[in-house]
């Protein structure tokens, strides 16, 4: 017999670790919990209801390694056949050498460096393994890091890329985004650079409010105008 | 003797029931809760409770260093209960003494049960709690904010651990012992809960209750805490929704 269903608030509102968002036997998303027929929020963060499946989009939180991820991290030590790179995390990425031992290892990471990189292992027991095999994967030589909260990059980047996608196109500039909360950008113009810091930021702080795109497109026009007319 | 040396006053409360401050017996001081005013921790709070005046940081889950006091299956929690130098009427010497690392001991087993601390094995989340005025009932405002600014810091949990204390002067119970009360009443009682789920994760007590009294202390707390459970559920969304507002004004003008 189906248990009577219920949820509790409406979607993409507010909740608060411990409130009841819903009750029944629903499917369980990240950011809730069960206790008994309750489902309840453990974050902070906007509902999230997709048919049967529950969850809440944290607006808060510190990057958390997964599989698959697309990071960016700083190269702090090297070993004899790994690099230890730092990704803003709780556990430092280790970066297997690709060693051949009749000859020396050559070109590769130096300390300091940044570098773009998937992780392709981790469990929380171990530190994630980290890989720079891939398209867009490897050091990043120039451009400039910019830092946001980590729980913001999927709004940065935004439903199938679009976000990330407008952004690069009224800039013309290079983005890539670690999914750790830093964004590698490369600008032609410095200004242009400022303005693009400036659009980012804003992501990052109303990314809890509708109609963030529309709002974002708005002020890159506005100040880009500015800035090209001035030129 | 010093001039600063407080004189305990004639009577601490009316026999028509009002205390030294003018509250009645089951009033609270005004609470107020601010969330994320700190720019540099992952999650941050200040609360006024009273005449008190406190900043709660939260920073991680960090990786632990030295290594060895980390855990393999779950994160530490640590916590740090300080006063200010200027926060008490005679300068209190700065650094930890025998009170603030008991504080800092309890308020860490307060807010302990509401985590996922199994979520970030091999990690420490530190909490800071910055005493900067002191009105009596520091370690429950602390505790209240801490969680408070946990939640702001993104940590998983069951729940918000609110807190309150319950005094005794005289025959009559007080609710959320004022300064006056806490100096020279005649017992005082510490309780902070998990309110979702009715669990005490702390219980103190100065002085002598009778087992009547002691429960109908508690009583008196826990009521009081989920009032404060309201009014921090409140601070957390208020830190969204001024963003909301703002940009709504914008939009309208």
């Amino acid at each position: 017999m189906p248990s009577s269903r219920k949820i509790l608030f409406e979607n993409r509102s507010i909740v608060v670790p411990g409130e009841v968002v819903a009750i029944g036997n629903y499917k369980l998303s990240t950011g809730v919990f069960r206790e008994r027929d309750a489902v309840k929020a453990s974050k902070v963060g906007l509902l999230d209801v997709k048919g049967d499946k529950i969850g809440v989009i944290p607006l808060e939180g510190s990057y958390i390694p997964s599989v698959g991820d697309e990071v960016i991290g700083k190269v702090i030590d090297e070993g004899v056949n790994m690099y230890l790179v730092e990704i803003k995390a709780p556990y430092n990425g280790v970066l297997l050498k690709k060693i051949q031992p009749d000859k020396p290892t050559k070109g590769e990471l130096r300390i300091g460096e940044t570098v773009m990189a998937k992780i392709i292992r981790f469990d929380r027991g171990a530190n994630p393994l980290l890989s720079i095999d891939g398209p867009g994967l490897g050091p990043l030589r120039k451009g400039m890091i910019l830092e946001v909260e980590p729980s913001k990059v999927p709004r940065i980047i935004g439903k199938k890329g679009s976000m990330i996608k407008m952004l690069k196109e009224l800039t013309g500039c290079d983005i890539r985004v670690g999914r750790n909360g830093l964004v590698w950008v490369s600008c032609k113009d410095p200004r242009i650079l400022a303005v693009l810091a400036k659009a980012i930021r804003k992501i990052e702080l109303e990314s809890h409010v509708s109609g963030l795109s529309d709002r974002v497109k708005a002020m890159l026009e506005e100040e880009l105008t500015k800035v090209r007319e001035g030129s | 003797m010093s001039i600063f040396i407080e004189k305990p006053p004639e009577k601490l409360i009316d026999e028509d029931g009002t205390r030294i401050d003018g509250r009645k017996p089951d009033e609270m001081r005004p609470v107020r809760i601010e969330v994320g005013i700190l720019e540099n921790a992952d999650g941050s709070a200040y609360i006024e409770w009273g005449g008190n005046r406190i900043l709660a940081a939260v920073y991680g889950p960090r990786e632990l260093h030295p290594k060895h006091l980390a855990q393999p299956d779950k994160a530490v929690l640590r916590c740090r209960y300080n006063m200010a130098p200027f926060s008490t009427s005679t300068r209190k010497k700065p650094g930890p003494d025998r009170r603030s690392i008991e504080l800092s001991k309890v308020i860490r087993e307060a807010l302990e049960p509401s985590l996922f601390l199994h979520e970030f094995p091999g990690t420490t989340i530190d909490v800071f709690v910055e005493v900067l005025r002191s009105d009596a009932g520091t370690r429950v405002a602390g505790t209240t904010a801490a969680s408070v600014a946990l939640a702001d810091a993104g940590i998983p949990m069951r729940g918000l651990v609110s807190a309150c204390t319950v005094g005794r002067v005289g025959d009559v119970l007080v609710l959320d012992v004022g300064h006056e009360e806490d100096q020279w009443g005649d017992a005082d009682l510490a309780l902070s809960m998990l309110v979702d789920y009715n669990e005490i994760t702390l219980l103190q007590m100065d002085g002598t209750l009778t087992p009547q009294q002691l429960k109908q202390a508690i009583g008196m707390a826990m009521d009081a805490c989920k009032k404060i459970h309201e009014l921090q559920k409140q601070a957390i969304r208020e830190k969204y929704l001024k963003i909301v507002r703002e940009i709504a004004g914008e939009t309208s003008t």
